[in-house]
């Protein structure tokens, strides 16, 4: 007898759940999110309706992009989730296990340790966004941006090599120099 | 309460021949919509919203609402309807590849954010104090034109005409993408490491 969950997904996929109805709301929520946020149109409250025109018609772009530019998300997104979530789950289980071995109030500690050096929380930040870029090739998502697909040549992969070599490089040289000017 | 309920009800009896069925609603939806031109409604509504924000905002024509939406409806329907009319440009295509790929870019982005954050409980508090330069601005204006190409929303310029310039190779647009991701982690170094 076939799983129930199973049931339901292979139903509601094949209803179209996964490919239209997720990525507008999705992206309706992300866009209005950030509007309401930046406050980019005025304040929030002043710009309820400006806010949610634009956001909604952004969503409903993404929502008939399979269908008006050929772009289908729905796998692609589902593994940028799955992949994303085992990412989460690989820090998090990192930071328990230095849990073991430092001080108890581990978020306090964090927050003393390297709540105020800038240079630290740029690392942080690269280092997510190079995280999910890798996600990005990991799970498809270039397909959006190169929908007849990828056939990249040795020279551009070398090419690419090199410019991630010297990020990694003048990402280091900053987290020293900064390191060595605050002594 | 029952108004609700029974407005619940109908859309449910309306959407269960497609659930039973298991058909995809959406793709004859959404076909049918693109054939009405609902798109182009779409796209003029949105290019009203964001013009009479604009002009709202900046007061460049002062504050009278009349004269601000007169001349958003004008030029919106002229952007989502004259336009493509004249020059046979489908705005519609080249809009959703943009947005598409920009929510794809937002989504990496708030991953990025949410990964740091496991190590920064108020986020939101750290990043306004550290990324307080407008040099953030200008790597966001140039990631919103990496995004103009793209798309291929820049064959905007060149609409109606024949294409002087040949369309880059896939090669040339990647390496242009990570020279460009390169010079924005350059950015983001130089902002937060400058920092005393």
């Amino acid at each position: 007898m076939a799983n129930p969950f199973e049931l339901v997904i292979l139903k509601l996929q094949a209803l179209g759940f996964y490919g239209f109805l997720l990525p507008f709301i999705l992206v309706a929520a992300i866009i209005y999110g950030l509007l309401r946020k930046s406050q980019l149109f005025g304040p929030p409250e002043k710009n309820v309706s400006i806010n949610a025109v634009v956001a909604l018609v952004a969503s409903f772009m993404v929502w008939a992009s399979p269908i008006i530019a050929g772009i289908s998300i729905e796998e692609h997104l589902a593994k940028f989730f799955v992949q994303s979530m085992v990412a989460t789950l690989v820090l998090m289980i990192a930071i328990l296990m230095a849990g073991m071995v430092l001080p108890t109030d581990l978020p306090k500690f964090i927050g003393e340790k390297f709540g105020t050096k800038p240079s630290y929380i740029g690392v942080f930040i690269v280092a997510g966004i190079i995280i999910g870029l890798t996600l990005l090739v990991t799970s498809g998502l270039t397909g959006v941006f190169f929908p007849e697909g990828i056939v990249i040549s040795e020279d551009v992969l070398v090419g690419v090599g090199t410019i991630i070599a010297l990020l990694i490089v003048v990402g280091l040289i900053v987290v020293f120099t900064s390191r060595e000017g605050k002594k | 309460m029952f108004k609700k309920l029974g407005v619940f009800l109908t859309i449910l009896l309306m959407l269960l021949p497609s659930i039973i069925f298991a058909q995809n609603v959406f793709d004859p939806v959404i076909e049918k919509l693109k054939n009405l031109g609902f798109f182009d409604i779409l796209l003029f509504f949105g290019f009203l919203a964001l013009i009479f924000a604009i002009l709202t905002k900046s007061k460049i024509l002062g504050d009278n609402v009349v004269i601000n939406g007169l001349l958003s409806i004008v030029l919106s329907f002229g952007f989502a309807f004259i336009f493509p009319y004249l020059t046979g440009f489908n705005l519609v295509t080249s809009t959703t590849k943009f947005v598409t790929q920009a929510a794809v870019i937002l989504l990496v982005f708030l991953f990025g954010l949410i990964a740091a954050s496991i190590f920064y409980p108020d986020m939101t508090k750290t990043l306004t104090t550290v990324f307080s330069s407008p040099t953030m601005i200008i790597v966001m204006v140039i990631f919103g034109i990496v995004l103009f190409v793209t798309s291929g929303t820049i064959t905007v310029f060149w609409a109606g005409k024949e294409p002087s310039i040949p369309s880059p190779t896939t090669d040339v647009v990647i390496l242009i993408i990570a020279l460009f991701i390169f010079v924005m982690m350059l950015f983001i170094a130089g902002v937060v490491g400058g920092r005393k």
